[in-house]
């Protein structure tokens, strides 16, 4: 089996026990440093009523269905961390917190923020200093300096390692397709880091046939955590070449810096280096993403907005702006169902 | 049925009054070369008031847009430039009213050029929207962020008045104070207006009798049957004050609406002739409509007597002790939790059901509520019949009035007369 397949397993299977979570905020190397393993969960399965019926038809479907999954007791998990990624992830918080049902995992939610601020900074720094607390009592081992930096020092790889990854796609001719990509990303997030680096260097020494492009595109907009929308475009012989949301390359984005105290150094990663962090700054992520797409040689942007996460939208005229001043087209889908629409029906022809 | 509803109040009748002249003096003012600033609800007003710079509630103006049936139009606008006309609308029509196109038709003349936009980020959009203040109308903002405890409280309503610290928590006070003294220096960057600490501390206990006359009028109405008055007259008697806290106008108002009330209560006056049913309001006012309140008095005797705006002024904002700006901080870091939160607003929402009599609740729903499963199940489970209606509370466009009036018909003939 190569690296990539052995991914794409983990991705569609992940391990059972360990810390679920949820959001890209959800600092890893905490969790790791304690001992356990995170594992990002996804919202894939079916809708369940009563989730539905407790979060909205306003809250994204992929965390609807993650409470769908919770209540339904199909998550094999022994805790749940949930980041403020999203006003969605918040009010998943908010409804597990409410609903406090035995069954259901023990949870704790990290505060993370992401304004440009020292406020914002210190604010973080304490909620870290809370999640060492309650990794420590989940594990009933101490978080030490020492399987901190060791934690950095391997995420940190993973990251350098995802950017190498993202080169494949990024070639003139493409090496993976987006839909493997997305696969092969999100697999190093339900893995330990060790594991996931030896998978991606092994990945990264294989050989891999080019990938014939019809055209090339940039996905920006909500996160997938599904394959459904990159399988859809990519059915009639279009390829992803790169993204900037949390389940895809963006996870490469901000190195923690190794020299600096531990714990400062993931709470300044988090706050301002991370996918989420300019997530809602529009202006910073327009540039961002034209930049990127233009590095990618992407022939267009498709800015897929789900109703639940449609916020995004607001960002929409700097995106058009910044990308228009490049010569790159963007397709904007806003009110977007969970399904994937097929490629047809965002007129890329 | 008409649109707008019928006020019996002096106090109400007052208070729409000062707020026009207030509006007019405002425009004088910024011509003159005042700055104004645009501010959401849950921004401490507090702080402008004791700098003295004039400002604007970004959703009292959007709900004086919706009742001139403009909401819709600046909606558009917003469309045109490309942002999403389906999301928060009540946070975003008065960006696009200051897009106007036809002067003649803007509400009360128009909002005067707008110096800043300040905001607090508790939903996904908020920074969003003010980004866009920046981008379309060269505005800066400043944003305050919000933060999210795992603990809550019990019986909060109780408790915020004296023991804040605890019950909002230290971290999320410790950084709504750094972030209020940055904010300060923004603003005395930007008009050249500074903080007058002494001012902000009178204003604070103004806002706090103001509340006090609240919490006082809430007591009596819920006490009090057949009601006086109904949520058509309620409504602008405590929320017009309310975007005036800490004025001695402010408190007056307050006073003066205790004092009619008094008086209403003293003469036997009841709002209905025939006073069949009580009925609560949970969510936001539909702006675009306040007369249809009316019509189910008409038809069943039935009179809302509660909304969240007098008995959220009655519990949410009484803050006592501590420094300034930390008192000041233990009143927004929270807000939104109080009425939206679950865990923080169902119970609440049962206790002052119970304390009203009410036979049956209508909840508006809108997209962004963050509560509302909770709170109807809370409702129900306490044995008071519950109308969801899915609908936005600023954006009329696709409001079904004769859909909404049956659908409220069944459900007093159905549940809560049953």
């Amino acid at each position: 089996m190569s690296a990539l397949e052995t991914l794409v397993a983990r991705y569609e299977a992940p391990v059972s026990g360990g810390v679920g979570y949820v959001g890209a905020d959800i600092p890893r190397e905490l969790v790791e440093a304690a001992g356990l393993v995170p594992i990002r969960l996804r919202g894939t399965g079916t809708a369940d009523p009563l989730a539905e019926s407790i979060l909205g038809s306003r809250v994204d479907p992929p965390t609807r269905r993650i409470l769908g999954a919770l209540l339904r007791g199909e998550l094999p998990i022994d805790f749940l961390l949930l980041a403020h990624d999203s006003d969605s992830s918040v009010r998943l918080h908010d409804a597990l917190r409410r609903l406090s049902q035995a069954d259901l995992p023990e949870l704790w939610f990290v505060d993370l923020l992401h304004l440009p601020t020292e406020t914002t900074a210190a604010y973080d720094l304490g909620r870290l200093r809370e999640l060492v607390a309650v990794l420590a009592r989940w594990s009933g081992q101490p978080v030490t300096d020492e399987s901190l930096r060791t934690a950095i020092r391997e995420a940190n790889r993973t990251r350098r390692l995802l950017a190498q990854l993202a080169e494949l796609r990024r070639d003139s001719s493409p090496r993976l397709s987006g839909t493997s990509a997305l696969a092969a990303i999100g697999a190093t997030t339900m893995l330990p880091a060790a594991e996931s680096n030896a998978l991606l260097e092994q990945l990264l020494a294989e050989s891999h046939p080019a990938v014939p492009a019809l055209r090339r595109l940039y996905v920006t907009g909500s996160s997938h955590d599904t394959l459904d929308l990159y399988r859809a475009i990519e059915s009639d012989g279009s390829v992803i070449v790169g993204e900037d949301h949390d389940w895809g390359e963006a996870l490469a984005d901000g190195l923690a810096d190794e020299r600096d105290d531990p714990l400062a150094a993931i709470a300044a990663r988090y706050r301002s280096g991370s996918a989420t962090a300019i997530r809602h700054e529009t202006a910073a992520r327009a540039e961002h993403v034209a930049r990127e797409a233009e590095a990618a040689r992407a022939d267009v942007v498709v800015s897929w907005i789900r109703t639940g996460d449609d916020a995004l939208g607001w960002g929409l005229p700097a995106l058009r702006r910044a990308l228009e001043a490049r010569g790159i087209r963007l397709v904007a889908a806003e009110q977007r169902g969970p399904g994937a629409e097929s490629a047809a029906e965002l007129a890329l022809a | 049925m008409s649109a707008r509803g019928t006020k019996r109040l002096e106090s109400s009748t007052a208070a729409s009054r000062h707020q026009r002249e207030w509006f007019a003096d405002l425009q004088l003012r910024v011509a003159a070369g005042e700055p104004l600033a645009v501010v959401d609800a849950d921004v401490p007003h507090e702080l402008l008031r004791a700098m003295d710079i004039p400002y604007v509630v970004n959703q009292w103006w959007a709900s004086i847009c919706s009742a001139k049936q403009r909401a819709p139009h600046y909606l558009a606008l917003l469309r045109e430039r490309g942002y999403p006309d389906y999301i928060e609308q009540y946070s975003a029509i008065s960006l696009g009213s200051t897009l106007e196109d036809d002067p003649e038709q803007a509400p009360w003349g128009g909002l005067p050029d707008v110096t800043v936009f300040l905001t607090q980020v508790w939903t996904d959009a908020h920074l969003g929207i003010a980004q866009a203040w920046e981008r379309e109308r060269g505005v800066p903002y400043f944003a305050l962020e919000k933060g999210v405890e795992n603990g809550v409280p019990d019986r909060w309503w109780e408790r915020i008045p004296q023991d804040w610290e605890a019950v909002v928590g230290t971290a999320r006070l410790d950084l709504m104070s750094a972030e209020l003294e940055r904010l300060v220096a923004f603003l005395e960057d930007l008009t050249g207006k500074r903080l007058d600490e002494g001012r902000l501390v009178e204003i604070l206990e103004l806002a706090n009798e103001q509340q006090e006359w609240s919490r006082r009028t809430r007591d009596l109405l819920a006490a009090t049957s057949p009601a006086p008055l109904d949520i058509v007259d309620s409504i602008p008697a405590v929320m017009l004050p309310q975007w005036h806290r800490g004025t001695e106008w402010a408190r007056d108002a307050a006073r003066s609406f205790h004092e009619e009330v008094e008086g209403l209560v003293a003469d036997g006056s009841a709002v209905s002739e025939d006073e069949q049913l009580r009925l609560m309001w949970v969510g936001r006012g539909l702006w675009f409509n306040l007369g249809f309140y009316q019509h189910f008095q008409r038809e069943y005797g039935a009179v809302f007597v509660w909304s969240m705006y007098l008995a959220i002024a009655a519990d949410g904002y009484l803050r006592y002790g501590g420094p300034p700006l930390r008192a000041l901080s233990a009143r927004f870091a929270a807000f939104s939790d109080l009425i939206g939160m679950p865990g923080w607003a169902d119970p609440w929402y049962v206790k002052e059901a119970r304390s009203h009599r009410v036979d049956g609740v209508v909840h508006l729903v809108t997209p962004e509520s963050r509560s509302s499963y909770f709170v109807t199940q809370a409702l129900e489970d306490a044995g008071i019949p519950v109308l969801e209606i899915d609908a936005n509370n600023a954006d009329a466009r696709e409001w079904d009035e004769a859909a909404f009036v049956q659908s409220l018909s069944r459900f007093i003939e159905t549940r809560v007369r049953a």
